[in-house]
């Protein structure tokens, strides 16, 4: 075994990827990150540490047993074995994931201070670690650096120089983060699109119903996403945005999708719908293909100029 | 960066005195959170850190990167005079900027690392993982058993650790050695 001056202070805090943990050293603690493959070292001299502050969090367990919950109703009424048991076994996990949190207590958030950091203990997520831990650094920190009641040390903290950074104290410079692409791509997308809705509509049903539903997700999708990454856009990137957006919702239900689905809906209702069926014309009127069409090539046109415009003047 | 004040782990506001006790059922003020706080002295320590003096005199030793500051302390490694600002306090030795720098890329100081390669755990991902497709183990169980070979003495983790992951490693890179054997063996005899 490799020779260690090394005491554990923590059980290991795992994660997908691999575990942290507490040590404690000579005259330093230690926080271990480690990959399983490699192992990261951070160092904490007793001399440095200014103070240890833990908190106490949230409980996970109600949301476990919300799951367990559902999970437990999807699986009484789901018809089929497999979805059944699919769905109890899901349910079964969060309960015991719920009941195994409840048994390891609070969880907690402990932060080491020190005159530079503040660093957050992932080892230390558990009350019960947390009393633990302190129960044998604080006598480790106080060997090195003495012990002096609470009151003594706020006055004394109150009296030290302080190196503050003043408001009027020429500050590093602010490091703006660059522009996405994702609304491009929305407006890109709706572009192509804008030629696929007039293909859809304008041939069979099969066709319709194989490209609209592809379309609406793909637009659904990158337009939350759009949205979600638009919070350092301009305020006209924005408002386009949320147009193109609700057009995109709007768009299923009222135009392209209303002209669309009739159709599609009555084929189903056939007792044995046959090929014929599905190769018949859909019957979209001039005024609501040109509508659909015209929406997205619109909105397309307008945001690829407005982003283009916004990167212009950033200057990227 | 200067922290101001003690702050709450979870808001991250700060933390008024009162609350500083080391006793459990006190709540931030700002976010309610229950909170444990424990305070050292190294808070109520000056932050400002001790600089330079400068020559007085031209008898006097002066440091060997800063000619106008006076020495303070010998470099522990290469001797050198040094100033407060050039000395630097190592796992209690005092070295010079270029002999911590020397120290640091030749992983002297075991205080000093900041991570090391876990040879074992890779050998034994190398023996485990590839099994599942079982033709890569062609390449790979030899490949681990070299890998063991390769880095039995390499450093490992600077916490305890046995080398047992090398001996499942190596355990099941015979095992799957043997196995390759023994299929070409059966496809040989086969067909004879």
């Amino acid at each position: 075994m490799t020779r260690s001056s090394y005491l554990r202070l923590s059980p290991k805090n795992r994660t997908f990827t691999g575990f942290s943990q507490a040590w404690l050293g000579s005259d330093h603690l230690l926080i271990v990150n480690s990959s399983r493959l490699v192992e990261r070292y951070q160092r904490f001299a007793f001399a440095d540490i200014q103070a240890i502050v833990v908190a106490e969090g949230g409980r996970r367990a109600i949301w476990q047993a919300a799951v367990a919950s559902v999970c437990f109703a999807f699986s009484m009424w789901v018809q089929f074995t497999f979805g059944k048991r699919f769905f109890a076994a899901i349910a079964l996990a969060a309960l015991l994931l719920a009941l195994l949190d409840i048994a390891r207590g609070p969880r907690c958030r402990c932060i080491l201070q020190t005159a530079v950091s503040g660093e957050r203990l992932y080892p230390i997520s558990r009350m019960r670690t947390a009393r633990s831990f302190l129960a044998i650094i604080t006598p480790a920190i106080e060997t090195v650096q003495g012990s002096v009641p609470v009151e003594d040390l706020a006055a004394q903290a109150a009296m030290t120089p302080q190196i503050a950074l003043a408001e009027s104290t020429a500050q590093p410079p602010a490091i703006e983060r660059p522009l996405g692409y994702t609304p491009e791509i929305l407006f890109g997308l709706l572009m192509l699109d804008s030629v696929l809705v007039f293909a859809a509509l304008r041939s069979t049903f099969t066709v319709a119903f194989g490209l609209l539903p592809t379309m609406y997700f793909a637009e659904f999708l990158i337009g939350i996403l759009a949205l979600v990454q638009s919070r350092t856009r301009s305020a006209t990137s924005v408002a386009v945005l949320i147009a193109a957006f609700l057009c995109v919702i709007i768009d299923p239900f009222a135009l392209s999708g209303a002209a669309a689905w009739p159709g599609v809906v009555a084929v189903f209702q056939q007792p044995s719908p046959d090929a014929a069926a599905w190769n018949n014309q859909i019957t979209a009127s001039s005024t609501t293909v040109f509508l659909a069409v015209g929406w997205r090539a619109a909105m397309a046109i307008t945001g690829l100029a407005v982003c283009h415009f916004e990167r212009t003047a950033k200057g990227e | 960066m200067t922290l101001q004040g003690i702050l709450c782990s979870a808001c991250l506001r700060p933390l008024p005195a009162e609350l500083w006790s080391g006793v459990e059922g006190q709540r931030c003020p700002d976010c309610s959170a229950p909170v444990l706080v424990k305070v050292f002295p190294a808070f109520a320590q000056s932050k400002i850190g001790s600089l330079p003096q400068p020559l007085a005199a031209d008898l006097e030793a002066s440091c060997f990167y800063h000619a106008q500051n006076r020495a303070s302390t010998p470099c522990d490694e290469c001797g050198r005079f040094l100033c407060s600002l050039c000395t630097l306090e190592i796992a209690g030795r005092t070295l010079c900027p270029i002999c911590f720098e020397a120290n640091l890329r030749g992983r002297k100081i075991q205080d000093l690392e900041s991570s090391r390669t876990m040879h074992d755990s890779i050998a034994l991902a190398l023996a485990i993982f590839p099994a599942f497709l079982i033709w890569p183990i062609l390449v790979t169980a030899p490949l681990t058993l070299f890998w063991i070979f390769r880095h039995w003495n390499s450093p490992r983790s600077i916490l305890p650790r046995t080398r047992v992951r090398f001996y499942f490693a190596g355990l099941i890179a015979l095992s799957e050695i043997g196995f390759i054997v023994v299929v070409i063996a059966a496809i040989f005899l086969v067909r004879r």
